[in-house]
């Protein structure tokens, strides 16, 4: 795997202006919003599309066909890209939170829990976007996976959206004609902030195995 | 050594059906014609295309059961493939270094030195000739029992050619155990480099055999009309019409030559064996 990591860490070397570019507008963004979260959010949504940055140009120039003649099986193959998009998340997200949470103290803002709940709430996309990306790529093709990923983004709005205005129907059906009101189920602090970040940390874990399982089957099947 | 047994791989519009057999110590050519069959076979034994019939062994073990170790030692060049054009030269030591524990950093760089390829540029910048002579460059630079070269002279002028084929010639120099497999379209470097010819079309094996007896032995029988009706065809592989009458390619020249005295014998390169059994018919 060392071999295919060199490879992909050139790749993103050649990227170092675009690099500076992110972390230029990051910290304008940050001057001007004084939010130091959104330093985290813009660097990890970033990065975590590195990696699938890295997919496209192995497939450019047929480059595919003589990657998979090397000595690494595909399976090996696969788990290099989602093991350099863990590096480059956890990379993202060190450097980040550190920016962060020094910003916060040259702001003299106030640094609890809420600051470091929006910092490992951040942890959620640098798991899901490579999760989704990864494996588009590899089954659709750079060209074509671009489109692929925003047709399930509308995808998965339009289910979220549907979901929502189901269940404001349903409260209102409750209220309305059974006279149960939601206050009756207790406030919204049952579900605290730490467990829902909890939940979606576990379930953008499980989302990421999945994906790589999916991955390594739509590989193997391939031919080049 | 590479046997490949009833290589079966179909296509919507190709099937290929193969079986053929080199020996170690050997250099063996794969000819044919575009869509041939030949880059087929070359995907099989770098194991890029699946197959559900067949098998194909490298020294003695199925390549589907190959290792890390077993692939590490075998070296490659496909046509239209190699790592991405944004790399340098020294980037591609770094990644090659990385993955071949046996990669010669030295003769890498020596090689590349040699043949004028700069280290600090990128490949896209790189012409036609360098980038092929960096392909094969980079396919020798690691120990290697088996050599699989997918076209690598294609579009290239006769002194990087010449260049190229000197350096599989000491590649072999260096271990008579080695095997290599090349395919080309140019016959002359074929003829000058390879110790068997395996012609494919349409996905199957039209001859094999021996450079030196292709060369030696088959050879185009020029015959009228009347007299290939009574020839015998036994040793006639395929024949084509001609203003004079027939054109016939056969692998026993000898026999016509001692048996059909007035028959005009001539030699054949092996593009001229091609297109006689392409464009002709089988006997």
């Amino acid at each position: 795997m060392k071999g295919l990591l060199v490879k992909d860490f050139k790749i993103i070397g050649q990227q170092k202006w675009l690099m500076i570019i992110i972390l230029l507008c990051a910290f304008l963004c940050f001057y001007s919003m004084h939010d130091p979260s959104f330093i985290v959010g813009y660097t990890c949504l970033i990065c975590a599309t590195l990696c699938v940055t890295t997919c496209a140009y192995d497939e450019m120039n047929n480059g595919l066909a003589f990657l998979m003649a090397m000595p690494y099986s595909r399976k090996t193959y696969i788990i290099e890209k989602y093991v350099l998009s863990l590096i480059i998340g956890c990379f993202a997200w060190i450097i980040s939170s550190v920016a962060a949470i020094f910003c916060t103290l040259i702001l003299k803002r106030p640094f609890g829990t809420e600051l470091i709940t929006e910092l490992l709430s951040f942890i959620i996309p640098i798991l899901v976007i490579p999760s989704l990306m990864i494996p588009v790529t590899y089954k659709f093709g750079h060209n074509r996976s671009r489109i692929v990923v925003f047709v399930i983004i509308g995808i998965v709005f339009a289910i979220g959206g549907v979901i929502a205005s189901l269940g404001a129907f349903s409260v209102d059906f409750m209220k309305n004609k059974m006279g149960i009101g939601f206050e009756n189920f207790g406030s919204m602090q049952f579900f605290n902030v730490g467990m829902l970040l909890g939940a979606g940390l576990a379930v953008s874990v499980i989302i990421y195995i999945i994906s790589l399982i999916i991955s390594i089957k739509i590989i193997e099947k391939k031919e080049y | 050594m590479i046997k490949i047994e009833g290589l079966k791989k179909n296509y919507k519009d190709f099937s290929l059906d193969v079986s053929m057999e080199f020996a170690s110590g050997t250099i063996n050519a794969l000819v044919g014609t575009n869509g041939a069959g030949k880059s087929t076979t070359f995907k099989a034994l770098l194991g890029l295309v699946s197959y559900k019939e067949g098998s194909i062994e490298i020294n003695g073990k199925n390549i589907k059961d190959f290792k890390y170790e077993d692939k590490a030692k075998i070296g490659y060049v496909l046509t239209d493939s190699f790592f991405n054009e944004v790399f340098k030269v020294k980037d591609i030591a770094k990644i090659m270094k990385a993955t071949y524990p046996t990669f010669d950093e030295t003769f890498f760089f020596d090689k590349c030195e040699k043949y004028k390829i700069p280290d600090n540029k990128i490949i896209k910048d790189f012409s036609g000739g360098m980038k092929s002579k960096l392909k094969v460059i980079t396919a020798l630079s690691y120990d290697t029992d088996v050599l699989i070269l997918d076209e690598p002279t294609v579009g290239l002028d006769v002194v990087v050619r010449d260049d190229i084929l000197d350096e599989i010639r000491e590649y072999m120099e260096k271990n008579e155990e080695r095997t290599v497999i090349i395919s080309s379209h140019i016959s002359s470097d074929v003829e000058k480099l390879c110790d068997t010819i395996t012609m494919i079309h349409d996905g199957k094996i039209v001859f094999m055999d021996d450079t030196d007896r292709l060369l030696s032995e088959y050879a185009a029988l020029k015959i009228d009309e009347e007299a290939f009706k009574e020839i015998d065809k036994s040793h006639i592989k395929a024949y084509k019409k001609e203003k004079y009458g027939y054109e016939c390619l056969t692998d026993e020249k000898e026999y016509y030559i001692e048996n059909y005295p007035s028959i005009v014998v001539e030699k054949m390169s092996v593009d001229e064996m091609m297109t006689i059994i392409i464009k002709g018919e089988k006997a």
